[in-house]
């Protein structure tokens, strides 16, 4: 029986299959790839909604007809549910990191996602220089928890998150 | 799920009857001492069978730490029981009790610490400043009741034993408040067992802050009220394993 047989039964590290792709794209084309790429998930996953109210982006995934039922999603403001997860505001990253934590762990599922889509609004409430350690800190949780990454922006969030967005990414792609 | 269910209900079913029984005044060192063995014990069960159940890899080693720091506790509490119960004598201040202890305050500190950093923590002045305020005036206190009990009886290993568990408390309650503070802004079924778990921290320390002044005036025995803070503190970490394991999403 070879390495990776012998790696496979015993669930070693060396076969984890987890990737974090960065998206950097124009503002428009935001909600489309968001869609396209909810519809392309076949595991559980996480969404957090920086620009679109969670409820607009499961409305918009019916229309589509995007079976949503394994997808939790992170909201800012307004009512939790059972499928949405309320973070009070995006003033705080230690209470969105937690959240988004407590939510992975929380899904049963062992294959998960967790997708970021319009993450340049977090300038508006932080410098850019914490929102580049925020997604450094992010970027390294998702190789550790084995959890599949996509991230999604547009260039306002600034150079040096697109620095650490495109470095720590197994794959980029710009449109 | 229903181990960690039952080591719940047992933990709360057992802190009313002993709060009952305190406020009645019977023999409180018996029921103390067996009352310590019992909530450890389920707060043990529960917190180890939360941690076989983590998903995300560095949670897990979080629960591990802690479930190790929780057994250690509650060997430490039947060494104790042993010392007060079977030989009939007072448990000495530097004795086994205290290996398991000083042991066990390790591993939970070292939980609390690997919590904090699975947090994106830039550092917020409201939370240091409260953090500081609380953690600075504890040892302040403990510094104060070091120094007077080193002036007067000199320093002994029991004496700065004695000292050491309440070093403990204030970093465990500092961790606790860093943890416990941005927790309290989210939906708390997802909260819960850190809530539980963090606030447990808490109680230890009010029991330790307490026990540190009651011990030092000389006026402590097994069976005081403030036991009960001892105790809440271990239902509240036996109620953080239960939690854990009943809040699952798309099962």
């Amino acid at each position: 029986m070879c390495c990776l047989q012998w790696a496979a039964i015993l669930n070693w590290d060396i076969l984890s299959m987890n990737k974090t792709t960065t998206y950097i794209i124009k503002p428009e084309q935001l909600e489309k790839l968001r869609t396209q790429l909810i519809g392309q998930q076949k595991s559980a996953g996480l969404v957090v909604c920086f620009s679109t109210p969670a409820v607009k982006v499961i409305e918009i995934l019916k229309k589509n007809k995007i079976n949503s039922s394994k997808l939790v999603f992170i909201n800012f403001g307004g009512q939790g549910t059972k499928q949405i997860v309320n973070v009070p505001d995006m003033g705080s990253l230690t209470e969105l990191s937690l959240a988004i934590s407590n939510v992975l762990e929380a899904m049963a599922d062992k294959k998960k996602f967790l997708m970021m889509s319009g993450i340049s609004i977090l300038t508006l409430h932080h410098e850019k220089m914490i929102v580049a350690r925020f997604l450094q800190f992010l970027m390294d949780k998702l190789r550790t928890w084995d959890v599949d990454g996509f991230l999604i922006t547009d260039q306002s969030i600034g150079p040096e998150s697109i620095s650490i967005l495109t470095q720590f990414a197994d794959k980029v792609v710009k449109k | 799920m229903k181990v960690a269910r039952v080591c719940n209900y047992v933990a709360v079913l057992t802190f009313v009857i002993a709060a009952v029984l305190y406020l009645s005044g019977n023999n409180t060192t018996l029921i103390g001492d067996v009352t310590f063995i019992v909530v450890s014990a389920m707060a043990a069960i529960g917190v180890f069978e939360a941690s076989r159940f983590v998903r995300l890899r560095d949670e897990r080693k979080v629960w591990t730490y802690l479930s190790v720091g929780v057994f250690l506790f509650f060997i430490a509490e039947v060494v104790w029981g042993y010392y007060e119960l079977i030989l009939g004598i007072e448990t000495p201040s530097a004795a086994m009790p205290d290996v398991f202890w000083l042991a066990g305050n390790v591993f939970l500190v070292a939980a609390l610490y690997f919590k904090m950093q699975n947090m994106f923590m830039p550092a917020k002045s409201k939370h240091v400043l409260i953090a500081t305020i609380l953690g600075g005036g504890l040892l302040l206190l403990l510094m104060y009741n070091f120094v007077q009990t080193v002036a007067s009886d000199g320093l002994t290993l029991g004496t700065a034993i004695d000292f050491v568990y309440p070093i403990f408390s204030v970093i465990q309650a500092v961790l606790s408040l860093f943890i416990l503070l941005p927790l309290l802004k989210l939906p708390s079924k997802l909260s819960l067992p850190w809530i539980a778990i963090t606030t447990g921290f808490m109680s230890f320390v009010v029991y330790d802050s307490v026990y540190a002044i009651t011990n030092f005036l000389g006026v402590y025995s097994t069976g005081d009220y403030i036991d009960l803070f001892y105790i809440l503190a271990y239902v509240l970490l036996a109620m953080g394993g239960y939690f854990k394991l009943g809040y699952t999403l798309n099962e």
